[in-house]
């Protein structure tokens, strides 16, 4: 597939296109510089910030004021869903954290069982700090694509290119490190 | 007496006598203590305890439902959250101070990770494979990292994750 707009549209491979990314880091690596979108404004710039929002305490450190590494996950599986700060203000980005999460909350099927989710805010990464994070001083472990949405143009996913070893590292060892440095360059919660 | 744990099967945690086993068992929401000899195969529940801060939180994930996190998330399986039990019984039974600094992390995709996080170190015992754990120490000052995949929890924490752990605490006291 060379097409990344219809790469990252089809659904079957939704849940599973970061472990294709990786099994093709060259040309993953190129589909940065395209849009991969028809809703997107455009590739996503080295000087943009982008934001993750927040909606489980479980995936606070409350004592650190930010996200545990974990809360990360999805950057090796179905991309890590995040908003381009360029394209939406703080103000917008709060109110609909708040209306996805009374959303989601109305959603919920079994009430007494699970605590309600509550949006608590978002963290910030810079996309030059994120596409700076090299393996082994070669190879780029992160890519940052523009995958705008009908409703939310400023979507954009954050993918791991790498998903073996690394040069110092076993497998899974190599999967918690890059997940650590990852969640260092977000920024500490800024509180709804 | 019988007991049929419902939210939640036995969770081993051996303890003092070789002879006798000590369990936490959530039944209704209740954490007992049961006590099993394996030499009779006779189990008592003796009382009621409350689970460590930790051991509450941990069990507090069984307790979700799909997209916990807002993104799509699954709950972790029973079996999961008792392997991360075992591991964070190990580290019970390690240093307090080891255990003072000591967090838990749950991914969106049935993984469990005990942690520490340290300006200048960061140690991470990751939960993905019921009986089994991968580790990393990132020990940042001297940028150095080691780690293993898939150890098997009945060979307890890896010493070096202790060296580690004691090594940067002591300094931070000198410090």
């Amino acid at each position: 597939m060379d097409d990344p707009v219809v790469f990252f549209n089809d659904e079957e491979i939704s849940s599973n296109k970061v472990k294709l990314l990786a099994e093709c880091p060259e040309r993953s690596l190129q589909w940065e510089d395209l849009s991969c979108s028809d809703f997107s404004p455009g590739v996503v710039g080295d000087d943009e910030n982008i934001a993750r929002q927040v909606f489980s305490p479980i995936h606070f450190d409350a004592e650190l004021n930010k996200l545990k590494p974990l809360a990360l996950d999805d950057v090796f599986n179905k991309g890590l869903s995040t908003n381009r700060l360029k394209y939406i203000d703080e103000k917008p980005l709060n109110e609909a954290g708040e209306s996805k999460a009374l959303r989601d909350r109305s959603l919920q099927e079994e009430r007494e069982k699970t605590p309600d989710r509550k949006y608590l805010g978002f963290v910030v990464a810079k996309v030059s700090d994120i596409r700076s994070l090299f393996e082994d001083q070669k190879s780029r472990v992160f890519a940052v694509y523009d995958t705008g949405l009908e409703a939310q143009i400023d979507h954009a996913d954050v993918c791991c290119l790498k998903a073996g070893s690394s040069s110092s590292l076993p497998k899974k060892a190599a999967k918690i490190h890059r997940r650590e440095l990852l969640s260092n360059i977000f920024s500490d919660l800024i509180a709804s | 007496m019988s007991i049929t744990a419902t939210a939640f099967d036995l969770i081993s945690e051996p303890k003092g006598n070789a002879a006798l086993e000590q369990y936490h068992v959530n039944y209704r929401d209740t954490y007992i203590t049961a006590t099993h000899n394996p030499s009779t195969v006779s189990t008592s529940y003796i009382n009621a305890s409350e689970p460590s801060p930790l051991e509450a939180e941990l069990f507090s994930y069984l307790n979700l439902e799909n997209n916990w996190d807002g993104y799509g998330a699954v709950p972790p399986e029973h079996s999961i959250v008792s392997s991360a039990q075992k591991v964070l019984a190990l580290i019970n039974k390690s240093d307090a101070v080891f255990k003072e600094h000591l967090k838990l992390m749950l991914s969106g995709d049935n993984e469990i990770s005990l942690y520490w996080d340290f300006p200048d170190l960061y140690i991470e015992l990751s939960v993905d494979e019921v009986g089994f754990f991968s580790y990393l120490i990132n020990d940042k000052l001297n940028k150095y990292t080691l780690g293993e995949d898939d150890c098997h929890i009945k060979y307890g924490i890896p010493s070096d994750v202790y060296l580690y752990l004691d090594k940067y605490l002591k300094a931070s006291i000198a410090a």
